[in-house]
Parts: C-alpha cells; structure tokens; sequence
C-alpha cells in the first residue's frame, strides 16, 4: 500500500485537468464580464460624446446675434416642440439627423422656445427671453447587445438666452 | 537536506501544473476586477461631465435672466434703476429657481444682482445647479460678471466742445427741432465761441428764432458743464469691443470715402497704440498718438447714403464734403467739420490737448451743418444699443 501511494505514474495528467478546470473556470468569469464592462466603456463613451456635441451646438446658438438695435434675430424660435428654430422663413438650427460623419451615430436637435408663450421660462412671460434646448440622442447598447430599435439616450442642454 | 535532494526538489517540474494554474487564476481574477471597476467608472464619469454642462449652461441662463431683467425695469420680475435698496427675489440669491424643459427639470439656479463700482455697473453672480441644489451627486458652476450700461451723454447742446468754437461761413448749428430730451442750446463750449461775419447761425431752444445769441450758443462755460461728458476708459473698452465685434474698429489715422466706406454702427477709431488716451495719467499720452480721422464724399456704406451710429475718434476728426449722418460723434481730440455735410444728433469734443497756435477746438465751416436729435444721438440712428451688457474683460467661470 505504501507503495501505491507513492507512486506518481499518471499524476500529471490528472494534474493538467485539474489546471484546465480551474484556467476555465477563470475563463468563463472573464467573458461573462466583457459585455458588462463593454457597455460601461461604450456607454461613457456616446454619453461624453453627447455631451460634447451638446456643448458644441450651445455655443454656436450663444454666438447668434439676437439684438433691438439694429434689429438682428439670427436665433429664432421653433414654432412647436417638434419644430427647429425659425427666423422669419429662415431655418437657424436645423435638425442634424443623423450628424455628419464621425458622429452618424447621433441626432441633434435645437429647440428655442419664446418665453410670451403661456407659462413663459423659469417664471418669467416676456418676448424678449426665450429658452434654448439642444438634445443630442444616441442609440444605447446594453449588457447584451443594442438595445430595441427606437430605443434611445440623450444628453440635455438647456439656457435662457435675453435679447440685447 | 542534502544540496542534491534540495536540487532535485527545485528542477523537479512535477506538480508544478495546478500551482501555475492557481497563480494564473490570481491574475485572471485580478484582471477582472481592474477590468470590471474601470468600466463600471466610465459612465460615471461621462454622467458627471454631462452635469458639469448642464449646470454651465444653467449658470449661462442665470446670467441671462438677470441681464433680461436689467433691461427691462418696467416688466414684472424687472429690476429697476437704479437699484433698490433692497434686491426683489429671486435676484438676492434668496430663491431657487428651477429649470425645466419637454416638463422635466434639468437644474436650477441662484443669481445675485448687486450694485458695481459705477453708477452705471451691476455686479451679477450667477449659480447653476444641476440637478437640484441638493441632490447627490451634484454640479455647481458659478458665473461672474460686471454689467455696464452704455450711458448716454446727453450733451447740453447740439455741439459740445471743451475748447474754443469758431463758426464761419454758411454752417448752422441748430437745436430747435427736438425737446424730446429737454432744452438743448445749439452749442457750448468751455472757451469763446466766434460766429463769422457770414450767414453762420448757432439756434437753441431758447423760445425765438433769433440766431447767435448767448441763450444759443453759451460760451466761456465752466470745465463742470463737461465733467459729464466723458466716458471712463471702462466704458471706452466696452465701446471698443463692441466696435471690434463688428469689425468696425480702427486705429491711427484712418480715411473714410468712396475707396474706404464707413459702416453702420458703432464706429471706433483708437489711438495708434491701441491704448486709452492719457489712461497712465494726465498728459501721458503723446499727441502723435491720437488717432487722425478725415471722412470724406460717399463714405457712407449704408445705401442710404446716410452713416447711422456712433463715431468715437481718440483723436481729432475732420469731415468735408457731403458726409450725412445720423448719431453721435465723440472725439478726444479737435473737430473741423466743412462742406456741405449734415449731422443729425449730437457732437462733443473733448479736447484733451490744446490746440496748436491757439486755434479752436471746433471749427464749422463751408454749409456744414449740426442738427439736434436726442433719439438719433441716443440710439446712433437705431444702430446702438442701449441696455446692459456684459463689461469686457469681467466674465469668470468658477466650478463649484
């Protein structure tokens, strides 16, 4: 008996299963892991992008002349929610959907809203305010792939902007 | 233990498979976990930044709600001037005020409205929040600035000059036309005012129609009558980046007619240096510094024919031919005005160095002609505005 015991004939092989067992088991937590941490990079990546677009379009609305004198109005307003910025017939935001390229993953949107409207902005019903809204929305992916079509995420700006 | 049992021990390799195998699982597991909370971060991350924006751009909102309520004293939720005593909510920092838009709240703010170091100045500090001023986590940014009030000089007269006036010729100055603004005389001016043997006239709003009289054109008036009528150099830099924002600013000396046409608005033409006008002191800015300004035929750009705006020289400006225009004109320096051209609104001159030989600081001369008009100085013909806006050089961000 003593003698079995010690002898090591076919140890190695039981020893290489055991390995592969334990490397696989290790394996198999790391892929289950990979959609996870995939979508939290993807998800931090479209979100600051987003929010960069975003940024990018309200400082070009900041940079719009809107002024008494000389009578200037290069911001607009949108005549529904669902309608881009108008000034006169002149369209001043339109809808990027989707934007250009690098960015065809994303739609962007400029809604300006004339605060003598009822309900006014933040308290306050006067022509000379109006409240400028840009979404930028992107299809999200989850855990387990994209999500259903129509599905989407946003990031929101939104400002007062006062006629000078 | 004996050197070869201990080399056998070492070189041995049986065994070795399900150690490495546990080491290797140490470091897969390890691997996971960094992976795992690097990614988990990312959103986080990107989360914060989109309230970084959105509190940024509330702050931005803030500071346009107070400025909107700056330029309008007389509407509900305005603010008068000057200043009460007591600042109204919300512009004492006293109320939140929230921010919606599609009826979901992004933010919120505070903003304070304080008086400047100028009558004319408002101190606003403005607080954006997102997504509440209580949530956690959450944004804050701040936003400063000093608002300035583009003042209106309200000169005394049509024409304004601290200095010497000499009028010659068929030129007129006449300010009979407006009361809008009060009773204006034609013209006063700190040292004598000669009206040539010609047709020259100078009219007030002295209730006749007899020209050259003292109730018309005041003379030898004291240097107080036209303390008023200078602008600081904090309100020069708001003038000069208004001008630069519409590429409407010169330097040195500058011709305007048919080859160089003068636009619409505000027009200004700065000393060679780019530098205020004795800004380190009296007297410490040399004449050949001052800017030179000659306008000449056609130099209006506006079809019309008609220059409308304000035309601010750090220097001295000449005008002949048929110049038009409808506004103010302010310069540093000394004015000569001849030819056939007309001004309808308001002229000062400074005068800040005397003039060579004695001579005066105005002179009229030809059919030129100066006509007041309170709206058109006011208003630079409808091309100035005249509400607050933000002083050059005050805008600050601060992340809360």
């Amino acid at each position: 008996m003593p003698i079995r015991l010690r002898n090591e004939n076919g140890m190695t092989l039981a020893e290489v299963l055991a390995a592969v067992a334990v490397v696989g088991i290790g394996l198999v937590a790391l892929a289950s892991v990979i959609p996870l941490a995939a979508y939290g990079i993807q998800e931090g990546n479209q979100l600051s992008t987003a929010t960069f677009l975003a940024n990018q379009r309200m400082e070009q609305v900041r940079s719009a002349t809107w002024t008494t004198l000389p009578a200037a109005d290069d911001l607009g307003s949108s005549p529904s929610t669902l309608t881009a910025p108008q000034s006169g017939s002149a369209t001043t935001f339109p809808d990027e959907s989707p934007l250009a390229a690098p960015y065809a993953g994303y739609t962007r949107t400029v809604r300006i809203r004339d605060c003598s409207l009822a309900g006014g902005c933040s308290g306050v019903q006067d022509a000379d305010l109006r409240q400028v809204t840009v979404t930028v929305a992107y299809a999200p992916m989850t855990g387990i792939g994209r999500t259903p079509a129509g599905a989407t995420k946003s990031a929101v700006l939104t400002m007062l902007v006062s006629k000078r | 233990m004996s050197p070869r049992a201990l080399t056998a021990m070492v070189t041995d390799r049986r065994g070795s498979a399900l150690p490495m195998a546990m080491l290797a699982l140490i470091v897969l597991s390890a691997l996971i976990l960094a992976f795992s909370a690097l990614s988990a971060s990312e959103p986080v991350i990107a989360n914060n930044q989109l309230m970084v924006a959105q509190a940024r751009a509330i702050a931005e909102a803030a500071l346009e709600r107070a400025l909107w309520a700056l330029n309008n004293p007389g509407l509900a939720g305005g603010l008068a001037n000057p200043l009460p005593g007591a600042i109204p909510a919300p512009y004492d920092g006293s109320q939140f005020v929230a921010v919606t838009t599609g009826g979901a709240s992004i933010g919120g703010f505070r903003v304070i409205v304080a008086g400047g170091a100028a009558p004319h100045e408002r101190s606003i500090t403005a607080d954006g929040w997102a997504p509440n001023d209580s949530a956690t986590p959450r944004a804050k940014q701040r936003i400063t600035v000093t608002a300035l009030q583009i003042r209106f000089l309200d000169p005394p007269a049509a024409l304004s000059v601290r200095a010497g006036l000499e009028l010659s010729g068929d030129s007129t100055v006449d300010a009979r036309a407006d009361a809008s603004c009060g009773s204006k005389a034609g013209s006063v001016s700190l040292g004598a005012t000669t009206v040539g043997s010609g047709t020259a006239a100078v009219y007030g709003q002295d209730g006749n129609n007899v020209k050259n009289q003292d109730t018309d054109a005041p003379q030898n008036q004291p240097e107080s009558t036209f303390d008023a009528l200078g602008y600081s150099n904090a309100e020069l830099n708001m003038l000069k980046a208004l001008a630069r924002a519409t590429g409407t600013y010169y330097r040195g000396a500058v011709t305007f007619d048919s080859s160089r046409r003068i636009p619409n608005g505000i027009v200004y033409v700065d000393t060679v240096s780019g530098h205020n006008i004795d800004a380190a002191g009296p007297g410490t800015t040399p004449v050949s510094d001052f800017a030179s300004v000659s306008i000449g035929d056609e130099a209006p750009a506006d079809p019309g024919g008609a220059f409308s705006g304000w035309l601010i020289v750090a220097g001295s400006l000449s005008i002949s031919g048929s110049f038009q225009m409808r506004g103010l004109v302010y310069a540093l320096g000394d004015l000569s005005h001849a030819g056939a051209g007309q001004i309808e609104g308001a002229v000062i001159t400074r005068n800040l160095r005397a003039a060579a030989g004695g001579s005066p600081g105005a002179t009229l001369s030809g059919a030129a002609r100066i006509t007041y008009g309170c709206g058109q100085a006011r208003t630079g013909g409808g091309q100035v505005p005249g509400g607050f806006l933000i002083k050059p050089g005050t805008y600050k961000e601060q992340a809360g």
